[in-house]
C-alpha cells in the first residue's frame, strides 16, 4: 500500500496524513518517543478497539451480538457488549421540518427528489411542485446496495454488518469510490436539475451516512417513512393554484363551454370553507347534476366530484371544505356520492347546445267547466298537466290565471254571474285555483256557453294588471260564446240566446293587444273541424294555434306554446350565472 | 079558512135561438209539432188578452187535461209528449158574436151565444203516416181479430173528416230538419178528402183551415221575420213583435221557398189545392210566446227567445225562459168561429 492509501486497523478508513482516525478515532500516528515499544500492550489495545469498534457496530443492528459473532474480531464479554451498546448514537435530525422550509419555497416549474439511504439500498421520490397536491403523482425509484457496491456480501446479514460500518478487510478507498460514482450517476439520471433532500433512515450506519453526504447538501437523519413525511407536509400546505367549481356556460349561440366559478384562491390553507350558489338547468330531472372541483392551472384537473338529484331550475347552496390540496369535502347540499368518473367522462356529459329560456311568462287560461263528462275532464287533466310541467321545466318563469265559466242557463234558470277562479299567482298558486274550481254541472246549455264573459275579464284585468313579462292566453273550449243578441240568421244551424250580460266576444277580442297585453293567444277545442276551423272566434282566440283536445298533450302544447324547448336538453352541471372564466 | 096559493108553474125555458150555433174543430199535425202546447197555451193565452171567448171541457177529463197543462206551461215547463192515443178530449169554446137580423131597411144586430166545440183526439204525431210506403191497404175483418190499432187510425180519420174546421200546425224548425211536412199532410188530406169531400158544394175540401206556423219565438222563424219586414211592433202594449194577418201567408210562402230542399212549398201547393182560399187562414203562432225581460216589462230584440235548451246525463230537455205569453193561439179559433157559424 502507496503512502497515503493506508488504512485505520479498526475502521479499515482510508488513514490519510490524519493523526487519528476520523470514523472510529483510532491514533494513528504519534510523535517519536524514546524508549522500548510496548509491542504486547498495543496489540491488546488495538484488540480491544477492534472488539469495541465491531461491537458497535452490531449493536446499531441488533439486541444480540451473536447473529454477528462471525464477523466480529474478537469475542466479546458482557461489559464489552455493555459498552457498545450504551454509546450513544447520532442526534436524529427530522425530515419534517426541511421539507415544510423547501416545498413551499418550491416554483411552479421546480421538482423535489427526496434520497433516502436504509438498509436495504437507496430511493428516491420525486415531487413536481405543480403536482405537490396529488398524492398519487409521486414517483419513487429505487437501487440497491449490491447495485452499487457489488463487493460488498453477498449474505444479507454479512452486508447488514458492512453497511453499518463493519468493513474491515474491504478497500474502504475503493468501495467509497465506487459508491460516489455509481451513486452520483445513478441519481443525475433521475433527479437532474431537483432540489435535493436525502435522509438516513438507517442512523450511524456508515454507508447509509456516507451515501446521504454525497446526494446532498440538505440531510436529515430519522427512521420514519419519507411519504409519511410528504403526506403529512401536503396536507398543511396553502394552495398552489386556484380551485374553481366546474360549470356549463352557454354563448350567445347557445353553444356550451365548460367554465369555472372560483371557490379557493391559491394561498387559501386547509380548513378554510367556501360558499356559492348554483342554478342547475330546467329539465334535468332524470339526470344527476355533477358538482366538479377542479382547477385551471397549468391545465384543468379534477380535484374532486359529486353528483346526486338536485331540482331542477332552482338554486341550491354549495358549500366545500379544503381539507388539504387535492382534497375537498362537499358540506352543502345533502345527498351527493362521489362521483368515480375522469373529468374526460364528465365533460362528454356537457351538452353541445342549451335552449335557456329566461324569460318570464303570464299565463291567462280560459276554462270552460261544463259540457259531456269526457271533454270536460280532459280540459282539466291537460290544464293541470301542463302547470305540473311548467312547474318541473320552467320553474320560477310561469304565472297563471285561472278563469273557469259555467252557464248562463241552466236548471231552468239564468245566471249573470258565471266566472269561477282567480287572476294571475305563481304556478303553484294557480294549480290550487284550479283545483278548487267548482265540478261540472249535471245540465248545460248546449248552443253556447259564456267565453265572452270570460274575454270581458280578462279584457278589465289585463288593462288595470301592470305588466313586465310577455302576456299569452289558453283558451279550453267545446263550445262558442253567446252572442251578445240572438241571431237572427236563418243560416245558423244552432242558434244561441244572447249573452245575459249583453256582452260581446268580439268586441273584447279585439281590445286583447293592446288593452289587455296579450301577446299571444292558443285555443284547444273538443273538436276541431272544419266548421270550427271556419268560425270567427277561434280563428281570432286561436291565432297563434288552435289545436284538437284528443291530439293535445301537455309538452306538446307548451312547446307549441314555445313556453319550453321542443328538446329538453340535459346538462347535469350548474349554469355559470355569474361571469366565469 | 083559506086555501094554499097554488104552486108557481116553472118558467119554461127559452126556446132555442135559431141563430146560435155550434161548430167542430179538429187539431192535427206532424209529430212535435207543438198540439199538446199549443193546447195548454189556449187557457194561458185566453186570460192573458181580452177574448170574449170560455174555454171549458165538456168532460171531466178534458177539464183536467186542460188544467194540468196549463199549468205546467205557467210553471215554465213544457207539457209531456202524448204518448198514445187515449181519450177524445173536447171542449166548448163558447162566446157571443154579433149577427145581422132582418131584411134591407129593417136590419139589426143582436148579440147571440157561439159555441165551437173543439175536438182533439190528442194522437201523438207518429199516426200520421208520412213514409214513403204506401199504408197498408184495408182487410177483412172477423169479430175476432185484435183491431184496436185500426179504428184508432180509423177513428182519427173520421173524426178530422167530420169537422168543420180544422187546426193544422207546421213547424218550421222540424221541417228545416226532417223535411217531411209535406209527407204528413198529404197523406192525411187525402183521409180526409175521402170522408169529406162529398159534402162540398164546391170543388174544395168543406173545411175551413187555420193553418198555424209554429216557433215564432224560434230564431229560425222570428230571424227571417225581422228581416225581412213582417214584424210589427205596435200592436200590442208590450211590443212584441206580431205579423200582420194579411202578411202572415206571404211568410209562410217565405220560409218554404228559403230552403230549396224543403217540402214546404208542396205543402203549401197542397193547401191550395184542397182547401178553398177563402176558407183558409194563415196565423204566425208561438204556444210559448216572446221573452219578456221582467225588469223592463217589454220586449227586448236581443233576447227574444222564450225557450232554452238543456242538455244532461239523460239528454236533452227545452225549458221555457221566461213568462208564457202564447202569441195567436186563440185568434185561429176565433177566426173559425166566425167563419163557419152563420152571420146572419
Amino acid at each position: 500500500m502507496p503512502v497515503g492509501e493506508a488504512s485505520c486497523p479498526v475502521c479499515s478508513l482510508p488513514a490519510g496524513r490524519l493523526d487519528r482516525c476520523a470514523e472510529c478515532g483510532w491514533e494513528l500516528r504519534t510523535d517519536w518517543r524514546q524508549g522500548r515499544a510496548d509491542r504486547s500492550g498495543f496489540a491488546a489495545a488495538l484488540q480491544e478497539a477492534v472488539l469495541d469498534h465491531d461491537l458497535r457496530v452490531a449493536a446499531r443492528l441488533d439486541e444480540d451480538w451473536k447473529p454477528y459473532a462471525a464477523w466480529l474480531r474478537g469475542v466479546p464479554d458482557e461489559a464489552a457488549w455493555t459498552r457498545a451498546r450504551t454509546r450513544q448514537g447520532p442526534p436524529v435530525r427530522p425530515l419534517r421540518p426541511l421539507l415544510a422550509r423547501v416545498l413551499p419555497a418550491l416554483g411552479a416549474a421546480d421538482s423535489l427528489a427526496v434520497f433516502e439511504t436504509d438498509a436495504e439500498g437507496v430511493a428516491v421520490t420525486l415531487v413536481r411542485a405543480g403536482e405537490l397536491e396529488q398524492a398519487d403523482r409521486s414517483a419513487r425509484h429505487g437501487v440497491t446496495w449490491r447495485e452499487l457496491v457489488p463487493m460488498l456480501a453477498q449474505d444479507p446479514a454479512e452486508r447488514r454488518f458492512q453497511l453499518a460500518g463493519g468493513l474491515a478487510g474491504l478497500d474502504r478507498a475503493t468501495l467509497e469510490a465506487v459508491l460516489r460514482q455509481r451513486l452520483t450517476r445513478w441519481a443525475e439520471g433521475l433527479a437532474e436539475g431537483m432540489v435535493r433532500i436525502a435522509v438516513c433512515r438507517a442512523p450511524g450506519w456508515t454507508l447509509p451516512e456516507q451515501a446521504v453526504r454525497s446526494l446532498g447538501s440538505m440531510t436529515a437523519r430519522e427512521t420514519g417513512r419519507v411519504q409519511d413525511a410528504l403526506d403529512g407536509i401536503r396536507a398543511e400546505l396553502p394552495l398552489r393554484v386556484p380551485y374553481g367549481l366546474l360549470v356549463a356556460a352557454v354563448n350567445p349561440d347557445r353553444t356550451v363551454r365548460m367554465a369555472t366559478r372560483p371557490l379557493f384562491a391559491a394561498g387559501t390553507r386547509p380548513g378554510t370553507s367556501a360558499r356559492a350558489g348554483v342554478r342547475c338547468v330546467e329539465g334535468g330531472v332524470a339526470q344527476d347534476t355533477v358538482l366538479a372541483v377542479v382547477t385551471e392551472e397549468p391545465a384543468r384537473r379534477l380535484v374532486s366530484a359529486w353528483s346526486g338529484p338536485l331540482d331542477p331550475g332552482g338554486a341550491h347552496e354549495l358549500e366545500v371544505l379544503l381539507e388539504a390540496p387535492g382534497r375537498v369535502r362537499l358540506v352543502r347540499p345533502g345527498g351527493m356520492a362521489a362521483d368515480p368518473r375522469s373529468l374526460a367522462e364528465l365533460e362528454r356529459l356537457a351538452p353541445a347546445r342549451l335552449d335557456l329560456r329566461a324569460e318570464q311568462i303570464e299565463l291567462v287560461c280560459l276554462l270552460e267547466l261544463n259540457g259531456r263528462p269526457e271533454p270536460v275532464a280532459r280540459r282539466r287533466e291537460l290544464l293541470s298537466g301542463l302547470f305540473e310541467l311548467l312547474a318541473r321545466e320552467a320553474p320560477g318563469r310561469v304565472s297563471a290565471a285561472v278563469l273557469g265559466y259555467g252557464e248562463h242557463f241552466a236548471a231552468g234558470r239564468k245566471h249573470p254571474a258565471v266566472l269561477h277562479g282567480d287572476w294571475l299567482r305563481p304556478l303553484p298558486e294557480a294549480r290550487e285555483v284550479l283545483d278548487a274550481l267548482p265540478d261540472r254541472a249535471t245540465g248545460f246549455y248546449p248552443n253556447a256557453a259564456p267565453l265572452e264573459d270570460a274575454l270581458h275579464e280578462v279584457v278589465d284585468r289585463g288593462a288595470r294588471d301592470p305588466f313586465a313579462y310577455s302576456r299569452v292566453l289558453l283558451v279550453l273550449a267545446g263550445r262558442t260564446a253567446h252572442p251578445p243578441s240572438t241571431p237572427l240568421l236563418q243560416d245558423v244551424d244552432r242558434p244561441a240566446h244572447a249573452c245575459l250580460n249583453g256582452l260581446d266576444w268580439q268586441d273584447s277580442a279585439a281590445r286583447l293587444d293592446f288593452a289587455a297585453k296579450v301577446t299571444r293567444r292558443f285555443a284547444v277545442l273538443d273538436r276541431l273541424d272544419e266548421a270550427a276551423r271556419a268560425e270567427p272566434l277561434w280563428r281570432e282566440l286561436g291565432r297563434d294555434l288552435l289545436v284538437e283536445l284528443p291530439k293535445a298533450t301537455p309538452r306538446r302544447l307548451a312547446v307549441d306554446m314555445n313556453l319550453i324547448p321542443a328538446d329538453p336538453v340535459r346538462c347535469p352541471f350548474p349554469l355559470a350565472d355569474v361571469p366565469a372564466r | 079558512m083559506s086555501t094554499p096559493p097554488a104552486p108557481a108553474t116553472p118558467t119554461p125555458p127559452p126556446p132555442p135561438d135559431p141563430a146560435a150555433s155550434r161548430g167542430r174543430i179538429g187539431l192535427w199535425g206532424p209529430p212535435a209539432s207543438g198540439k199538446t202546447t199549443f193546447l195548454a197555451a189556449l187557457g194561458l193565452a185566453l186570460d192573458r188578452g181580452d177574448f170574449p171567448w170560455l174555454l171549458y171541457g165538456r168532460d171531466e177529463w178534458s177539464n183536467t187535461f186542460l188544467s194540468s197543462h196549463t199549468d205546467l206551461l205557467r210553471q215554465k215547463t213544457f207539457p209531456p209528449a202524448t204518448t198514445d192515443l187515449s181519450r177524445e178530449l173536447s171542449w166548448v169554446f163558447r162566446g157571443s158574436r154579433t149577427i145581422r137580423e132582418g131584411r134591407l131597411l129593417r136590419r139589426s144586430t143582436r148579440e147571440v151565444v157561439s159555441e165551437l166545440d173543439l175536438e182533439l183526439i190528442d194522437a201523438p204525431g207518429g199516426y200520421f203516416i208520412g213514409r214513403s210506403q204506401p199504408a197498408e191497404p184495408s182487410r177483412v175483418r172477423f169479430d175476432d181479430d185484435d183491431d184496436e190499432e185500426e179504428s184508432q187510425e180509423e177513428r182519427l180519420y173520421r173524426h178530422l173528416g167530420a169537422c168543420h174546421g180544422l187546426i193544422y200546425l207546421f213547424d218550421p224548425t222540424r221541417e228545416r230538419t226532417r223535411k217531411d211536412s209535406y209527407d204528413y199532410f198529404h197523406h192525411t188530406v187525402l183521409q180526409i178528402a175521402r170522408r169529406s169531400a162529398a159534402r162540398s158544394g164546391d170543388r174544395f175540401l168543406p173545411q175551413h183551415l187555420a193553418v198555424c206556423i209554429t216557433k215564432f219565438d224560434h230564431p229560425h222563424v222570428y230571424g227571417p221575420a225581422f228581416k225581412n219586414g213582417f214584424i210589427d211592433q205596435t200592436l200590442n202594449p208590450q211590443h212584441f213583435p206580431a205579423v200582420p194577418d194579411d202578411l202572415a201567408e206571404e211568410l209562410f210562402e217565405f220560409l218554404g221557398e228559403a230552403d230549396r230542399e224543403s217540402s214546404a212549398v208542396l205543402l203549401r201547393n197542397s193547401i191550395r189545392r184542397h182547401f178553398h182560399p177563402d176558407r183558409t187562414r194563415y196565423f204566425m203562432t208561438s204556444a210559448v210566446g216572446f221573452y219578456l225581460d221582467p225588469d223592463l216589462g217589454r220586449f227586448r230584440h236581443s233576447q227574444y227567445w222564450n225557450v232554452v235548451e238543456e242538455e244532461g246525463d239523460e239528454g236533452r230537455t227545452s225549458r221555457i225562459l221566461g213568462d208564457v205569453y202564447p202569441v195567436n193561439v186563440v185568434e185561429p179559433l176565433a177566426w173559425l168561429a166566425e167563419t163557419l157559424l152563420p152571420r146572419s
